[in-house]
C-alpha cells in the first residue's frame, strides 16, 4: 500500500466533518412563532401569561410574559436541523424591586419522555450583569420527523428558599427555526 | 502432554474455535435458551426509521425508559437484530454464544501473536471461554449483546495493534475508525486508544526501545481523540450521559471492586470464601504433589473431604455465619488467585520475559478499562475487564509452563482442571438468568410496567410467573400465537364493536404454521376526496387497501415461509398507514402527541 491511501483517511474524515458542519449553516426558515400559537398554547396557571413588546438595550421583541411560576406548552412537528430560539430577561419594571431571580427551563417532550434541554436563571436585581437580553438555542434535531412538546417553564430562583416575589418572566421572540 | 506447535493459520483458527467452543459447551450447555431479562423486554422491538436518525442526535434509547447514553451502533444493532431474529430467543442466544466463541479464538490469537506458544494461546481462548465474568456481562442477557460487538471490535482492534505496531508509524491510522466504532457502541470504550498508547509505551519499555518514537507521536493523536470523541458525546447528549459523577471515596472503593471481581473473582459472598478456596487448593496440591504417592492418598481423601464438609452449610451453622465457607465462587476464587501469585512470582524471579510481557498486557488492559467503572460499577459491565483477566491468567500458565523444566507437559492439563471450577461457576450464572430464576421473575414485573411492551407479551409475563410458581417450565416467548407493536389499547365505538388504533406503523409477528391472517380497518375520518392508503407486507407479498368511507373493511394476508420466517420462527407482517395524524396537531389543546392510522381488528388468525 503507498503512503497516499493512508494519509487520505484521516484527510478525508476531517473534510466530511467540515462538510457536515458547514451544511448546517446558511439561511432559516420559521417552522413555528410562539408568538402567533399563544393563544392555542396549554397556560398553566392561565392567567399568568400575556404578550407584550419589551425593550432591553434598545432592542424591541415581541415577547411572553410570565409571572410567578408557569408552564407554557406548545405543540409543534420538528423538522430536520430545527433549533428552537429565545431571549430570556426579567421585565425592566421589575429590576429594581427585590426578588431572587427566576429560573427558566426549556422541556422537551415527545409524549414518552421529558427532558429538560437547557436551564438559565436571571437575577436582574441581585446581578446587574443579568438586565441585558439572554439568548438561548435549543437543538432539536434528535426530534426531526415528530410532534413534540416545547414546554417553557419558569419556577422561583435556584435557591431552596427561593420566592417568586417580582418574579416577571420575559421570553423574548421564542420560535422554531429550520436552517 | 505437549501441545505440538500449529504451523498455518488456517489449522490454529480451527483448533482454537473447536477449544473455545468446548468451553462454551461446558458453561452453556443445556442451558442456551434462557428466555428475555430485564431490558430485552423493550430492546427487542421493531425500530422506525425515525428512531433510526434520532440515536445519532440523542439518547441510545428513544422510548426513555433507558439512562441517556450516547450508542447509537448499539441502537442499529438492536434494530438489526429484530429484523433478523424477531423474538426467536433460541436463535438470538445461539448468536451470543457464537459470539463469545469467536471472541474466545480471536483471544488465542492474540496470544499466539503475542509470541505465547500454541498450547498458551489455546488456554487462553479456553480460559475466555469459561470465564465466569462473561455468562452476565456478554453472553445470557441479550442485551448485554452490544458488550459482546463491544469486545469483537476491541479484540479486533488489539489484533490491529499487533500488526501496525512494527510498520511505520503512519498505519497506526487503522486503529481509529475502531476506537470509534467501539466507542459508538458502549463508551467504556473510550479507554480503548489511552490502552493502546499504554501497550506501546510497556513494549517500549521491554521490547523494542524505538517505539518511544511512536509514542510520542500517538500521544497528542490519542489526546485529540479523546477529546473529540467525548466533545462529541456531550454535544449530540446535551450533557455528559450516564449515571453522573460520585463521590471520591465511592469512586475508589468502586475501582477497587471492578479489580477485585476481574482478578480475584470476588467479590464472594465474603472474601473468606475465596481464601478458604486457596487453602483447600493449596493444601491439596501440595498433598498430592509431595513424597510418595501411597502415603499421599490419604491425606489428599481427607483434604477432599474436607473441602466437602466446608462446602455444606453445616460447619457455618457452628460459626454463627449463613453460608458455606467453600463455595464455586470461593474455590475460582482461590484457582485464580493462586495461578496469579504464583504465575507472577515465577515470572519475576525467573525473568520470563515473554511470559511478563502477556502478564503485563493483561495489567494494563484491566486496569485500562477499569477505570471508567470508578463512576459506576455495575458486574455485568466487566467484559473488557476480564478479557485482561483472561490474559493475565494466561501469562501465568505461561509463566509455570516455562519454569516447570521437565514436568512442563503436565501443566497445560493441570491448568486446564485447575480451571473447571470457574467453568462451574460461570455455568451457575448461566443458570441465573433461566426463565424461571428467582432474579429473572422479579424484573419481570417491572418490565411488565413499560410502556414500549406489547400487550401480548404484558399478558403472557404473569402466566409465566404462574407456570414457574407451580414447578412447571413456562411457555416460549416464540410461541406466542401474535405480538403486536404499533397498537394502542383496545376501545369500543358507538357499535360496541372492539377495535385499537394503530400507529403509522404495526409490525405483527405470527406464529410460523400460520397459513393467512384477516385483519379489518376502518377510519372514521376517510372519505373519496380524503382516502385513507394501507399497505400490508407478509412474506414475499404486499396488498394494498383504500378506505375510501367510514365503513369496515377487510383483507386477507397470505403468509408463505422464508429464510427470515426461518430465523424469526415466526412469520412477520407489516403494515403502514397514510396519511396518518397527530391528535395535538388536529387540536392544539390535546396533549395527545401520538401518531395515529386507522381502526384495526383482527379477523382470522
Amino acid at each position: 500500500m503507498s503512503r497516499r491511501p493512508v494519509y487520505l483517511l484521516p484527510a478525508a474524515l476531517i473534510a466530511a466533518a467540515a462538510l457536515y458542519f458547514a451544511s448546517g449553516r446558511g439561511d432559516e426558515a420559521l417552522v413555528a412563532d410562539l408568538i402567533a400559537q399563544f393563544d392555542d398554547a396549554k397556560k398553566q396557571p392561565d392567567t399568568a401569561f400575556e404578550r407584550a413588546d419589551v425593550t432591553v438595550d434598545g432592542v424591541t421583541k415581541r415577547s411572553i410574559v410570565a409571572r410567578g411560576p408557569t408552564r407554557l406548552t406548545t405543540h409543534v412537528t420538528v423538522p430536520k436541523h430545527a433549533v428552537f430560539r429565545t431571549s430570556l430577561t426579567l421585565d425592566p419594571g421589575v429590576w429594581n424591586e427585590p426578588g431572587d431571580g427566576v429560573l427558566f427551563f426549556v422541556g422537551v417532550s415527545d409524549g414518552r419522555s421529558f427532558q429538560t434541554r437547557a436551564s438559565v436563571t436571571l437575577d436582574a436585581f441581585g446581578r446587574p450583569a443579568d438586565r441585558h437580553w439572554r439568548d438561548i438555542s435549543v437543538n432539536l434535531e434528535e426530534f426531526a420527523g415528530l410532534t413534540i412538546s416545547i414546554v417553557l417553564n419558569t419556577r422561583a430562583g435556584a435557591a431552596e428558599n427561593a420566592t417568586a416575589q417580582n418574579d416577571v418572566a420575559v421570553w423574548g421572540a421564542p420560535m422554531i427555526v429550520a436552517r | 502432554m505437549t501441545v505440538p506447535r500449529v504451523h498455518t493459520a488456517r489449522a490454529f483458527t480451527a483448533v482454537a474455535v473447536i477449544v473455545a467452543a468446548a468451553g462454551a459447551l461446558l458453561v452453556y450447555g443445556g442451558q442456551i435458551d434462557t428466555g428475555l431479562y430485564y431490558d430485552d423486554y423493550h430492546f427487542l422491538r421493531p425500530v422506525h426509521e425515525l428512531e433510526l436518525r434520532r440515536v445519532w442526535f440523542g439518547s441510545w434509547d428513544p422510548t426513555g425508559i433507558e439512562s441517556p447514553f450516547f450508542r447509537p451502533i448499539t441502537a442499529w444493532l438492536f434494530a438489526l437484530r429484530f429484523w433478523a431474529f424477531g423474538l426467536n430467543t433460541l436463535a438470538l442466544h445461539a448468536v451470543s454464544i457464537a459470539g463469545h466463541v469467536l471472541c474466545a479464538a480471536c483471544v488465542g490469537w492474540l496470544l499466539r501473536r503475542e509470541g505465547a506458544p500454541t498450547g498458551v494461546s489455546l488456554m487462553g481462548a479456553w480460559l475466555y471461554a469459561v470465564h465466569p465474568l462473561f455468562p452476565y456481562a456478554q453472553v445470557s442477557w441479550l442485551t448485554n449483546q452490544m458488550h459482546l460487538a463491544e469486545s469483537l471490535v476491541v479484540i479486533l482492534a488489539l489484533l490491529t495493534w499487533q500488526s501496525v505496531r512494527d510498520r511505520p508509524a503512519r498505519w497506526s491510522v487503522a486503529l481509529l475508525p475502531l476506537a470509534v466504532t467501539a466507542f459508538l457502541i458502549k463508551e467504556d470504550a473510550v479507554m480503548l486508544l489511552p490502552i493502546l498508547l499504554a501497550l506501546t509505551m510497556q513494549r517500549g519499555w521491554l521490547v523494542d526501545s524505538t517505539q518511544w518514537k511512536r509514542v510520542v507521536m500517538m500521544l497528542p493523536v490519542v489526546t485529540l481523540a479523546l477529546a473529540t470523541l467525548i466533545g462529541f458525546r456531550h454535544q449530540r447528549l446535551g450533557q455528559l450521559g450516564g449515571y453522573g459523577v460520585p463521590g471520591l471515596e465511592q469512586a475508589q472503593a468502586q475501582f477497587w471492586k471492578g479489580l477485585d471481581a476481574a482478578l480475584l473473582l470476588w467479590p464472594t459472598r465474603t472474601p473468606w470464601q475465596a481464601v478458604a478456596g486457596l487453602i483447600a487448593i493449596s493444601a491439596l496440591a501440595v498433598a498430592l504433589a509431595r513424597g510418595n504417592w501411597k502415603g499421599n492418598k490419604v491425606v489428599a481423601l481427607i483434604w477432599c473431604a474436607a473441602i466437602v464438609i466446608l462446602s455444606t452449610r453445616l460447619p457455618a451453622l457452628f460459626l454463627g455465619i449463613a453460608y458455606p465457607l467453600i463455595a464455586w465462587q470461593g474455590i475460582a476464587g482461590g484457582v485464580v488467585i493462586a495461578a496469579t501469585l504464583t504465575g507472577a512470582g515465577v515470572a519475576a524471579t525467573r525473568q520470563l520475559h515473554q511470559p511478563v510481557l502477556i502478564m503485563m498486557t493483561g495489567l494494563v488492559i484491566t486496569l485500562g478499562f477499569n477505570l471508567p467503572f470508578a463512576l459506576v460499577s455495575k458486574r455485568e459491565q466487566y467484559h473488557l475487564v476480564a478479557l485482561g483477566a483472561v490474559l493475565l491468567l494466561a501469562g501465568s500458565v505461561d509463566a509455570l509452563r516455562t519454569a516447570a523444566g521437565r514436568v512442563s507437559r503436565y501443566v497445560l492439563p493441570v491448568a486446564v482442571l485447575a480451571s473447571l471450577p470457574l467453568a462451574l461457576l460461570a455455568r451457575t450464572q448461566a443458570a441465573a438468568f433461566q426463565p424461571c430464576a428467582p432474579g429473572v421473575l422479579s424484573t419481570d414485573g417491572e418490565a411488565s410496567g413499560w410502556w414500549a411492551l406489547p400487550g401480548e407479551i404484558r399478558a403472557w409475563l404473569p402466566q409465566k410467573k404462574q407456570r414457574c410458581e407451580a414447578g412447571l417450565s413456562p411457555s416460549s416467548i416464540a410461541e406466542l400465537p401474535v405480538v403486536s407493536w404499533g397498537l394502542y389499547d383496545e376501545e369500543r365505538g358507538a357499535d360496541g364493536e372492539p377495535y385499537r388504533w394503530t400507529s403509522d406503523r404495526v409490525v405483527l409477528l405470527l406464529r410460523p404454521d400460520a397459513r393467512s391472517v384477516a385483519f379489518a380497518f376502518r377510519s372514521p375520518d376517510a372519505s373519496r376526496s380524503a382516502p385513507v392508503r394501507i399497505r400490508v407486507r407478509g412474506g414475499s407479498r404486499t396488498a394494498e387497501l383504500t378506505l375510501d368511507s367510514i365503513d369496515w373493511q377487510y383483507m386477507t394476508v397470505r403468509l408463505s415461509g422464508g429464510a427470515l420466517t426461518t430465523l424469526r420462527s415466526a412469520h412477520r407482517v407489516d403494515v403502514s398507514i397514510t396519511p396518518w395524524f397527530v391528535p395535538a396537531v388536529r387540536d392544539p389543546r390535546n396533549a395527545d402527541l401520538r401518531r395515529l392510522g386507522v381502526h384495526f381488528r383482527m379477523v382470522e388468525n
